[in-house]
């Protein structure tokens, strides 16, 4: 044998003094790693330090998370009554008060206000902007200087809208010491209050119970997404697109662009941007004329001039589809009009309101449907107008002093209002933000304040139900209470003496002591009413009941002149929010990102959303970069070829093209503001976000649109199945047979009672992506970025796959949301090497971690591609890492993932049932987008328990398995999606290229 | 190499890798059988987890048990060299009185600070640890104790369901009662785990919700309900033990 250092003959080998043979080397090797194996095979220090409390708090069980109440009132149009897990000091997940008509659902923004809290760019303290830049400064320096501002007279006080005790503070606080104070919420409700003033004479949003109508006419408003209560009206939609005995709500969208609930309509009037307030008013005219009573009388005069032709054509639609409309409104027992939201809110906003109400009014809503009853209680705030009125007085040196807390309008006001360079003109900007956003980064002081999650805080969620908002954790940087710092301020500026208290924790309480004395005798202590109050998250007040829902249309409403607008020459520009940004606010937050767009599945950008017809002549795809110009200004940026869009329209998204604000949400996009010129709708002073005179031009260049999903349309595939209202079986004859799901050999254990399943209803899922980011928050799913999503390799456990089904009158969007189907007989097990992926005695297909060698050859066998590698060990900067639930193995490099159908709750509550020596019960294990969803699409429970709710959606007659022709018997059924709409002559009732062959 | 030397060499390959081997092979579990000796008698008392086990005092004084700890040979040094033999041999005080809530949650508890200055306000006053004990409570640090059972972080390990399911405490951490100073007793390994987990047969989480239904048909009204704890002691009784989920995913997720 040959050593490769030294020369020797035969078997001798000689070792020369520097040399050493080959053989002595592996042995020394050997011997060595010998020795390092048995070092390490002996009991080691850990090296780890065990930290105990030093003086325990009451009643917390180390280890379980304690669930706080609390309000949140920053994360969309809504305020959620929310429960915040908190453990070990850290609140980690968010979720619904289940003591609310909501439940535990919530939107994505709203769980995602978790990275807002923890948002590794936040302000961490006081800061000063000197000649050096920013510089750290003390709270004690900061509070003197905005006091001797505060003290020089005409100061504004600039607050996002305030609810409840805050906003008496706000008022009491700009009293004392002389300064205006202005809320203000740019995707705000100004129009539909000026409307419903005109109409009713009264200062009241109503409540829109779309759950009791049989058909939902829906002018433009998103609501199912961003406009007044989409958690709520998700809840009443469900309820109203039931499918019970062949009776379903219809619903219709009137608009120029499909959003996020447009694509759930069965049919699309594709009204001109703008003429909205048209097709309301003939369809008015149309039911009045037909109904010929008492209302139709009052208001004939003012509907006399919009027949339905001559609407029909300055919409571009077609007349008879506006007839066909006008039979099925008139016809139906309890139709409801939905206003407007931002998409469509115009220049002429206030007449589009109006001219809805009206139509309600017609219709006989007023009080049926659309209710006064004090159920839906908003904040008020300034108008627009009053914003860019504020710009030019700042413009002008009027105001001395700004203080700017929780809002952004350098960001979220058009550019060519100029407020950006009006902030120059202010010698003291003072920002109370937390956020280094565009308006930040003009103050000359930053005294950052608490995230709502660290706040005290209380609001009125309907007349008789005032929640309250208490801390949840420990400040995470060095921020203190918005209101303390103002309370401070004034302190400083010698004017506190009218207030009673030393800091607003006492004031809030002061307010809930007066709150207390208005009880009836015989009712708790204050000490015990408000830790009740602060357990359960509010208490509900004894108000007399509203007897009047039905307030009398106003003289004014009924012989108003509708103004219409004339329609662009070029394109009409539509801006609106999305799900993900709301405004803007939602930019900085990773999950944000990388949710994709309901209506798009982009991530990472923003987009023009142009229709084929459009894109074709100019030879434009997805992907290419356009120029967009209008009066205000000019955006290139990539296109987005879509088909719920009219030819004449372009629509862009909000919230994007932030200049500062953080790492995540700089430089992404662009601001679709800077393409408006900040006209108010006169009436009420809201901006005009749409309708703007657009040209496009192709650039002959590519973009990047990171778009997530491969195929519009499943191809043929049965994935997503929309059939027509009558073609819904009586449940009773056509139930679905569930043995080969829970007895077949290798589903489940057939000794073990529990089997887990998923029902998910199709009809119910509006797409809204809560599920989505409550995955995300609860199982430490990592966010990858804009590069590693374009390759494929986003971790999302839980997809929503939006198809479009071709029907009769166009098409409709099915949101499919695909996760891990748990298969019974699973094609990811068999293949791995390792045994990681291996099936449960309870039916589950199993994933151990630490098993995994990172063959990805589970991934490649399955076949709905529901599983996720790992490509890298993904960061989470500091704070966010303290977002992580710490029952969930958080994954390194190299190991594969998916939905485990949140094993851990069932194996927690596996646990708790144990002990009590019961089985776990049906509903009491819920998956976190069970929990989250807004409508109750997801249900999950024991397929082997014939009375739990999964079994009975998964025999019933809706029932079916994505790709069951695969023998995979997969644990979750989905259930067909309904329509009115008339389907395509084709068996399986989808059109699209499944007619042209495979 | 010269026949001398590859003695030498094979003689130091076997005088290493031959304790090797022992280790690998013999550390392990201590015999875990979880036979319930003591389970049957006690089926009338209040659920107990610790019953309450005979302390001999042996006359240890507390400068005594200092110096123990100090010059124990195994485990690792605390920051405040607390003995366990002095506390639970002539004091007598059992697990649960600080490390209560180890039957209620996930994870076992270590005392707050303020246990423990529920006696030492007092206690011990002119003793040198104890005066840093009160140092760190009057500063409002935390003792950073040195951490002796760690399980990777993958593992999600239940302690309550252990000490529901009548598990000795010294099963796995050993006669703490007896040591100066905390030594990890136990590998910890997964084949440990095993040791007592797998029985031949069947999947006994599987069987145990099996028995749930048809042994012990849920209570009719709450007054029937059993205080907690008494259930898996029950299950115990049927089996000779619950032995606990075999599921990779019950502790793996």
């Amino acid at each position: 044998m040959n050593d490769g250092d030294v020369e020797h003959s035969g078997n001798e080998t000689t070792a020369t003094a520097e040399g050493t043979t080959r053989r002595e080397f592996l042995k020394v090797l050997g011997v060595a790693g010998a020795g390092a194996a048995a070092a390490a095979c002996g009991p080691p220090d850990t090296g780890d330090k065990l930290i105990p409390y030093l003086i325990p708090p009451d009643d917390i069980v180390p280890g379980t998370s304690v669930s706080y109440a609390t309000l949140l009132t920053g994360a969309g149009p809504e305020p959620l009554a929310i429960h915040a897990q908190v453990r070990d000091g850290r609140v980690i997940k968010l979720e619904g008060n289940p003591s609310r008509p909501t439940g535990g659902a919530l939107s994505a923004l709203a769980h995602s206000s978790l990275q807002d809290l923890y948002d590794p760019d936040r302000v961490p303290g006081p800061r000063q902007r000197t000649a050096n830049g920013l510089v750290d400064a003390t709270w004690e320096d900061g509070i003197a200087a905005a006091g001797a501002a505060v003290a020089g007279g005409s100061t504004v006080l600039l607050t996002p809208p305030a609810v409840g005790s805050a906003a008496r503070f706000y008022q009491e606080w700009a009293a004392a010491v002389g300064a205006t104070w202005m809320p203000w919420e740019p995707l705000g409700l100004e129009a539909l209050r000026t409307a419903h003033g005109i109409a009713f004479g009264i200062d009241a949003i109503p409540t829109y119970e779309i759950n009791s109508s049989d058909h939902i006419v829906c002018f433009g408003a998103d609501f199912l997404g961003t406009w007044l209560a989409p958690v709520e009206m998700g809840a009443r939609f469900a309820a109203a697109r039931m499918p019970g005995h062949g009776v379903q709500a219809r619903f219709s969208f009137v608009g120029p662009r499909l959003s996020l609930s447009g694509l759930k309509a069965d049919e699309w009037i594709p009204a001109r941007a703008g003429t909205e307030v048209l097709v309301a008013l003939a369809l008015a005219r149309e039911i009045a004329s037909r109904k010929a009573d008492g209302r139709a009388a009052r208001v004939e005069s003012v509907l006399d001039p919009f027949t339905l032709d001559s609407v029909a054509e300055a919409a571009g639609i077609e007349a008879e589809k506006l007839r066909r409309l006008a039979d099925q409104v008139a016809t139906a027992k309890a139709p409801i009009a939905l206003p407007p939201g931002i998409a469509a809110q115009g220049p002429v906003a206030t007449d589009m309101h109006l001219a809805v109400i009206l139509l309600n009014y017609v219709c006989g809503a007023i009080g049926s449907t659309v209710k006064f009853d004090g159920e839906t209680v908003r904040p008020r705030h300034v108008p627009f107008a009053a914003i860019a009125d504020l710009g030019r007085r700042m413009s002008a040196g009027e105001i001395q002093t700004l203080i700017v807390a929780g809002v952004n309008p350098a960001y979220a006001t058009p550019a060519s209002l100029g407020f950006a360079e009006a902030l120059s003109k202010v010698p003291n900007v003072i920002s109370l933000s937390p956020h280094a956003d565009e308006t930040t980064s003009a103050a000359g002081w930053i005294l950052p304040s608490h995230h709502e999650l660290e706040s005290w805080g209380d609001g009125l969620l309907s007349r008789d139900y005032m929640a309250l908002a208490q801390p949840v954790m420990q400040p995470v940087f060095d921020t203190r209470q918005r209101e303390d710092i103002l309370l401070q301020i004034a302190t400083a500026a010698g004017a506190a003496d009218s207030f009673q208290a030393a800091d607003y924790s006492g004031y809030l309480q002061g307010v809930w002591r007066e709150l207390h004395d208005r009880l009836p005798a015989g009712a708790p202590g204050f000490d015990d009413w408000w830790y009740q109050a602060l357990a359960d998250g509010g208490v509900s007040l004894a108000v007399p009941p509203v007897t009047d829902v039905a307030p009398p249309l106003t003289a004014a409403a009924a012989n108003y002149s509708f103004r219409a607008t004339a329609a662009p020459a070029d394109f009409s520009l539509i801006t609106y929010p999305t799900v993900q940004f709301y405004d803007g606010r939602g930019a900085n937050r990773p999950w944000m990102q990388e949710f994709p767009d309901a209506v798009t599945k982009a991530v990472w950008n923003a987009w023009v959303e142009l229709h084929p017809e459009t894109a074709g002549p100019l030879g434009v795809e997805t992907g290419d970069l356009v120029q967009v110009r209008t009066e205000a200004g000019s955006v290139t940026a990539p296109a987005y070829v879509y088909r719920g869009i009219r030819p004449d329209t372009l629509a862009v998204p909000l919230g994007q093209g932030h200049a500062a604000y953080g790492r995540t949400a700089a430089g992404r996009g662009f601001n679709a503001l800077d393409l408006l010129d900040g006209t108010p709708d006169q009436r009420s002073g809201a901006l005009a976000y749409a309708g703007a005179a657009a040209t496009l031009t192709a650039t002959g260049q590519r973009g990047k649109l990171v778009i997530m999903q491969g195929s519009d349309v499943d191809l043929g595939r049965e994935i997503a199945e929309l059939i027509n209202i009558d073609d819904v079986p009586d449940a009773m004859e056509h139930e679905i047979d569930l043995t080969t799901l829970v007895e077949a050999a290798y589903d489940s254990d057939p000794r073990s009672p529990y089997r887990w399943g998923m029902a998910i209803d199709l009809n119910a899922c509006t797409g809204c992506g809560a599920c989505v980011t409550a995955c995300y928050s609860e199982n430490n799913l990592p966010v990858v970025g804009e590069d590693l999503c374009d390759q494929g390799r986003e971790m999302s456990w839980l997809q929503i796959m939006r198809y479009y089904e071709d029907t009769e009158e166009g098409f409709q969007a099915v949101h499919f949301p695909t996760l891990c189907q748990q298969c019974g007989d699973a094609p990811c097990e068999p293949v791995c090497p390792v045994y990681a992926a291996y099936h449960t005695p309870e039916g589950l297909n199993g994933q151990v971690y630490n098993r995994c060698v990172g063959t990805r050859y589970c991934a490649n066998n399955c076949p709905y591609k529901v599983r996720r590698f790992n490509w890298f060990t993904y960061e989470r900067p500091y704070p966010l890492n303290l977002q992580l639930n710490p029952d969930v193995t958080v994954r390194s490099k190299g190991v594969m993932e998916k939905c485990t159908f949140c094993v851990q709750r069932i194996n927690r509550a596996k646990l708790d049932a144990k002990d009590e020596g019961r089985l776990v019960a049906d509903g009491e294990i819920q998956t976190a987008c069970m929990q989250s969803c807004p409508t109750q699409a997801i249900t999950f429970g024991n397929l082997k328990d014939p009375a739990s709710r999964v079994s009975r959606m998964a025999k019933g007659a809706r029932g079916y398995r994505m790709l069951d022709e695969l023998n995979t018997r997969p644990a979750v059924t989905y259930l067909k999606s309904v329509t009115h709409a008339a389907m395509p002559e084709s068996e399986h009732g989808h059109g699209g290229d499944s007619e042209h062959g495979d | 190499m010269t026949p001398s030397r590859r003695l030498i060499a094979a003689a130091v390959i076997v005088a290493v890798c031959l304790p090797l081997a022992l280790i690998v092979f013999v550390s392990g579990a201590p015999d875990a059988t979880g036979q319930q000796a003591a389970a049957t008698g006690e089926q009338q008392l209040p659920v107990r987890l610790d019953p309450i086990k005979p302390r001999t005092p042996t006359g240890m004084t507390a400068d005594e048990a200092i110096a123990a700890h100090e010059n124990a040979t195994e485990g690792p040094e605390q920051p405040i060299p607390f003995n366990h033999r002095f506390h639970t041999q002539e004091l007598r005080m059992q697990c649960e009185y600080c490390h209560g809530g180890s039957d209620r949650s996930p994870i076992a508890v270590m005392p707050a600070l303020d246990l423990c200055m529920g006696c030492h306000r007092i206690v011990g006053a002119n003793l040198e640890p104890i005066q840093r004990l009160r140092g760190y409570y009057d500063s409002g640090e935390p003792v950073p104790w040195e951490r002796v059972y760690k399980l990777p972080e993958f593992v999600q390990f239940p302690h309550r369901a252990h000490l529901r399911s009548q598990v000795e405490c010294e099963e796995c951490h050993g006669k703490v009662e007896e040591m100066d100073r905390v030594y990890k007793f136990s590998s910890l390994k997964m084949g440990w785990c095993l040791d007592c987990h797998w029985q031949p047969g069947e999947d006994t989480d599987v069987a145990t919700d099996r028995l749930l239904t048809e042994q012990f048909p849920p209570p009719e009204t709450p007054d029937e309900r059993q205080p907690i704890g008494l259930y898996p002691r029950r299950l115990n009784e049927h089996y000779g033990a619950n032995r606990g989920p075999i599921d990779c995913s019950a502790c793996h997720y």
